[in-house]
């Protein structure tokens, strides 16, 4: 919980500062740090989604390789209804692949599945098929993959043996990527990465500098370990290359942001995630492995909104072309940015609710849900009080003008029409007034803070919207004072004289016990007083003194 | 006794230590006792019924009486006090005493002038100490307004106080501006 | 009276009248063992001595008659109160030691037969005479304290603990750290005894600047009352500033903190917003703070708790049911709602006002404008106080650079600075931090 907190404060404070993780600090009572093979921190308890909401077959098309199997795995380990059709084909998917442990693993969770009598209501009536209830595990195929994995190892490692002696670097670095691609394709993560960290070291050129970290960034985000990500995602921005094409550098630049977008979402920054993904460009689009356009669609969507404010968010997101585009393809995401920037907050959080479902399934994205939600909830909440205040004092200012206008005319009038008229219209005036005095109070009663209308708006009782103020109020992020007679939300003016006043009582009173604590202490040094075991002979007291202080 | 209370308290605080073998005669420690409650000094009161020594403790005797009023006002039960208050009391205490419930009275009803808008009549007969027909007449006197079985305390209008020496104050100042310098 | 009686009565005799005062303390202090021998005849040997010019005289033998415990106590108590008040200042100047040591046996006297509060006055005259400036501490302080609790009569001691301290002094080398530290804690008793609980907590914040090289029991329940002090007050621990040293208040705090795991249990339940753990830490450990004597100062704090609630809403309330204050503050009912409301807008915690015709209660802003007479009277107070206070700091601090030592050690740093020697400049800042 530290770390999170001290990120988004971080970001806060910092928007512009390079891609820097700050590292989790130690909490002065731990002794180690709890050992983590990656640096996430599991903190949402596992949430099951009970229905249906996905078309597996659309989701999974939009990915490639071992992206696809792990977001397969996750929906099928968080929704039971659609767990049986996902590890299916998963199966099917791993079985292009050398990845032989990944399919065991995914053919003992499908028994798992099918022996607790999940979702197939005809589990004894289908006996063989490929469908049907238990296909066995195919050991053939295990071992054949198994030996033609080792084979093509053998066979790469040898190729690669052989460039080394003729030290020719662009072979060896191809021979290094060749052997990363195949550790990647047989599961092992570990193997991968080395090789293609290893490859490095023998780039000639600005491009290959980059493809080598591409490639490592796809198999830490694989791994989870952010930390690689975020320091290749800076080197590769930092290197350049004048030969390229300019449509080339602009898909590697928008690779690099989906990527770093990924790595503050994961951590937690969702208002740098919100700006990485909005930089991305929709053409160049082309992560497959990681991250698909609508997913980005829904991270920065979800992202700016909990995190921008109503200006940003209508020049950077709904008036931006580029990630318009994006938009396309998630038009409930839309929908609901629309709704918040018109205030309709009611009809923006029964959206955002609908699509709750979906958005649990996704990898990365359903451990923030929650804290999302409800940062875009309190966002609405301190927007809804404070333009409400802003109108008013709009109004009170036009109204206050017409009425020194009107005055003006009056006296006018009165130095050149004979005195009835005058009083006439003195009388019309006033009427006037008065009216517009009651369309104030009719304004001000059915716009500012009136808390009936606000939690109608807001699709919640009173004294729960009451308690909602409260926290917010305590926290500071809004000044004001509940009237719970009449149910209206005050704004709160501060008085800065009186606080002045208040402040420096109270910095004299203290300065005055601590000078006093300081001279009673220069006192006590002075007599070289302290607090020891009684001992037979006199020993030094300045060294006493000295050992038993700072 | 109320015009130089704090001489007079004074005085038997000293009295009280330097009487012979620590025991004073009763009537210092009664006494002692009205003088802190007729300052509203409840701690003082109570460490005083402490250390009086059992002689001066007699179940039904002026000093334990006093205790309960100072027992019943720290709890601010008013309408207990205000009987005890009104029993009987020896001479040398009989002018403290009705001093003492009017100080009380007084003290009830600006409290409640500061701390109520709006307060049922019953409630504050029982503040104040009198019977239901008396206080609306005692509401009226302070220029409060009753309106049926509630009354509408209006807090008292504030102190004006004199003009301040001119120069008095410029002295003060410049002497604040050196030492800033300083 | 027996003859060493009588010689030692004409030498005192003869060196007051000369004036030779420092070897007539030497001398007493040679013969302490003799008039511990002859007891019986101390009475005679006292009646032959005047007061006003053999003071010193008549303390040697008051005391020796004191260690002995004989006589009876009226006499010995009047023959004491007498001394007091009659002797000559700056004879028993000399042997501040000897002052101090019979003070403390006259105040275990008087705890031992239960009539404390005889010696107040008697102490309070003790001190008045042998303080070199009103703001010395000296051990017959803490002796007062003692005997103002234990008599519960605090005025005396109340007078003398308002005055601060800017001083200690050194009684030949017998002050030991023990009287400051049982001073600060009566002090800190009697100050929360009568409520006023700022200066209750400066007395028990005296603690975290004492040098100490190990855990004296005083310092672990002065450190218990302190939490519940700042419980009470609802303000949060002194923060380290430079008159206390970050580290003894940490290092202190981590020592101490296994010895008091109820308070401070007590403190982070206090900071949850319901009363129901609060009041499980105190019925847990409800024997704890009986033994510690302490089960008062708890209830105080369960009632701070309460107006802590309270007061949070006022921060976002302006009216409120009392209903609804009564269930927001976890009170059992709107009728105690509204005594607490009363008694806090007494004692002036809130601005409030109570309207029975709808039960409701509206909160107010504080009224004070600061633009009163009043208002500047108190300011300059204050000002002229912290105006004092610096001046005094300012001597203090020519005090120490005229000082000798600190000299010749800070110009020491400038030669061995100007011949590369950086570690023992270190030392001397050390040294120098110390003395500051």
């Amino acid at each position: 919980m530290g770390t999170r907190g001290r990120v988004i404060a971080q970001s806060r404070r910092f928007p512009d500062e390079p891609l820097t993780v700050p590292q989790p600090a130690l909490e002065p009572m731990q002794i180690d740090a709890a050992p983590e093979e990656n640096d996430n921190s599991v903190e949402e308890p596992v949430t099951e989604v009970m229905t249906a909401c996905i078309d597996l077959d659309s989701y999974i098309a939009s990915y490639k390789g071992l992206g696809q199997l792990y977001r397969l795995m996750f929906i099928a380990e968080r929704c039971p209804p659609l767990r049986v059709e996902a590890l299916k084909m998963a199966i099917e998917l791993v079985q292009s692949t050398f990845n032989v442990t990944m399919y065991q693993t995914l053919h003992r969770q499908l028994q798992e599945a099918l022996a607790s009598g999940q979702s197939l209501p005809d589990v004894t009536g289908q006996g063989g098929g490929s469908a049907g209830a238990l296909p066995l595990l195919d050991q053939q195929w295990v071992e054949s993959q198994t030996k033609r994995a080792a084979l093509k190892l053998e066979k790469l490692d040898n190729d690669l043996k052989n460039y080394k002696s003729n030290s020719i670097k662009e072979s060896i670095r191809r021979g290094h990527d060749d052997l990363g691609d195949h550790y990647l394709d047989c599961g092992d993560l570990s193997n991968a990465l080395k090789c293609y960290s290893r490859a490095r070291d023998y780039c000639t050129s600005g491009k290959h500098m980059i493809h080598v970290c591409l490639n490592v960034i796809k198999v830490s985000a694989h791994m989870q370990q952010w930390g690689h990500v975020s320091s290749y995602v800076t080197k590769a921005e930092s290197t350049h290359d004048e030969n390229e094409s300019a449509p080339w550098r602009e898909s590697v630049q928008t690779k690099l942001h989906l990527a770093a977008g990924l790595l503050r979402l994961r951590h937690g920054a969702f208002e740098l995630a919100a700006k990485s993904f909005l930089k991305c460009s929709f053409d160049h689009c082309d992560l497959p492995e990681l991250i698909s356009p609508s997913n980005v669609a829904v991270y920065g969507g979800l992202c700016a909104l909990a995190t921008y404010s109503r200006a940003q968010l209508k020049t950077d997101v709904i008036g931006s072309a580029s990630f318009k585009l994006f938009l396309e393809l998630e038009p409930q995401l839309r929908d609901a940015l629309h709704r918040f920037h018109e205030s309709s907050y009611a009809d923006c959080l029964r959206m955002l609710d609908e699509m709750r479902d979906t958005l649990l399934l996704d990898l990365h994205l359903s451990r923030y849900v929650r804290q999302l939600y409800a940062m875009i909830r309190n966002r609405g909440l301190v927007q809804y009080f404070s333009t409400g205040a802003l109108n008013l004092q709009i109004i009170i200012i036009i109204i206050i003008i017409i009425i020194i206008i009107i005055i003006i005319i009056i006296i006018i009038i009165i130095i050149i029409i004979i005195i009835i008229i005058i009083i006439i219209i003195i009388i019309i005036i006033i009427i006037i007034i008065i009216i517009i005095i009651i369309i104030i109070i009719i304004i001000s009663s059915s716009e500012v803070g009136n808390l009936r209308k606000m939690a109608a708006a807001f699709n919640t009782t009173v004294p729960e919207l009451e308690n909602e103020l409260m926290g917010l109020i305590l926290d500071g992020q809004i000044q004001a004072r509940i009237d719970s007679h009449n149910k209206i939300l005050y704004a709160k003016s501060v008085d800065q004289r009186s606080q002045t006043f208040e402040r420096s009582l109270a910095v004299g009173k203290e300065y005055i016990k601590q000078t006093r604590g300081l001279i009673l202490r220069a006192a006590i040094q002075a007599s070289q007083i302290a607090v020891r075991l009684p001992r037979r002979e006199d020993i030094q007291p300045m060294d006493a003194s000295q050992d038993g202080t700072e | 006794m109320l015009a130089d209370l704090e001489s007079t308290r004074k005085e038997l605080e000293k009295e009280e230590l330097s009487a012979p073998d620590g025991v004073a005669p009763s009537e210092v420690y009664s006494k002692l006792m009205a003088c802190y409650l007729l300052e509203n000094d409840l701690c003082s009161a109570k460490f005083l019924w402490k250390r009086a020594p059992a002689s001066a403790k007699e179940t039904d005797g002026p000093l334990g009486r006093l205790w309960s009023v100072g027992q019943k006002l720290w709890t601010k039960d008013f309408p207990a006090t205000y009987s005890v208050l009104r029993g009987e009391w020896p001479d040398y205490l009989q002018k403290a005493v009705s001093e003492l419930e009017g100080v009380i009275r007084e003290r009830v009803l600006t409290l409640v002038s500061r701390a109520y808008t709006s307060i049922t009549l019953t409630d504050l007969a029982a503040f104040a100490g009198v019977s239901a027909d008396q206080v609306a007449a005692v509401a009226r006197e302070r220029g409060w307004s009753v309106d049926g079985a509630v009354v509408g305390p209006k807090p008292a209008p504030p102190v004006i106080h004199g003009a301040t020496n001119c120069e008095k104050t410029l002295a003060v100042l410049t002497q604040y501006v050196s030492f800033l310098e300083n | 009276m027996s003859f060493p009686l009588e010689s030692f009565v004409n030498s005192v005799k003869t060196l007051s009248s000369q004036g030779n005062l420092s070897c007539l303390y030497e001398f007493l202090e040679n013969s302490s063992e003799m008039l511990s021998k002859n007891t019986t005849h101390l009475e005679a040997a006292l009646s032959s001595l005047e007061l006003g010019q053999h003071s010193l005289g008549i303390l040697a033998l008051l005391l020796a008659r004191f260690k002995a415990g004989a006589g009876e106590p009226a006499t010995l108590d009047r023959q004491m109160a007498e001394f007091v008040e009659g002797c000559a200042v700056d004879q028993i100047r000399y042997a501040p030691d000897s002052y101090a040591e019979l003070c403390h046996l006259y105040t275990k006297k008087l705890l031992e037969r239960s009539k404390a509060i005889k010696g107040l006055r008697v102490l309070q005259q003790a001190i008045a005479k042998i303080q070199a400036s009103p703001n010395q501490l000296t051990s017959i302080h803490a002796d007062l304290c003692h005997l103002a609790l234990s008599a519960k009569c605090f005025r005396p001691a109340l007078d003398v603990l308002d005055v601060d301290i800017a001083d200690i002094s050194k009684e030949n080398g017998k002050f030991e750290s023990r009287h400051l530290l049982l001073y600060y804690y009566y002090g800190g008793l009697i100050y929360t005894a009568v409520k006023q609980f700022e200066r209750a907590l400066f007395c028990f914040e005296i603690y975290f600047s004492v040098p100490s090289l190990s855990l004296s029991h005083i310092m672990v329940e002065a450190f218990k009352k302190h939490i519940l002090l700042t419980l009470i007050l609802r303000v949060e621990a002194p923060p380290p500033k430079h008159c206390y040293s970050e580290v003894a208040r940490t290092t202190m705090g981590r020592r101490i903190r296994p010895f008091c795991v109820p308070y401070v249990e007590l403190a982070t339940a206090f900071a949850q917003r319901s009363p129901e753990p609060l009041l499980a830490v105190v019925t847990r450990h409800q024997e704890q703070f009986a033994r510690d004597q302490n089960t008062g100062l708890v209830k105080q704090v369960v009632a701070s708790h309460n107006k802590m609630n309270i007061q949070r809403l006022t921060k976002t309330f302006v009216t409120l049911s009392l209903s609804d204050v009564a269930s927001r503050a976890q009170l059992p009912s709107a009728q105690k709602a509204e005594l607490h409301v009363l008694g806090m807008i007494e004692e002036g915690e809130i601005f409030a006002a109570i309207d029975q015709r709808d039960g409701m209660v509206r909160f107010q802003d504080s009224p004070e404008q600061y633009a009163a007479p009043e208002m500047v009277a108190r300011l300059e107070r204050e000002l002229a106080q912290i105006m004092a206070l610096e001046r005094r700091l300012q001597q203090l601090d020519e005090e120490i650079q005229l000082e000798p030592q600190y000299v010749q050690k800070a110009t020491k740093t400038q030669h061995e600075d100007d011949s590369g020697q950086a570690c023992s400049s270190s030392q001397n800042n050390k040294v120098a931090n110390n003395i500051m």
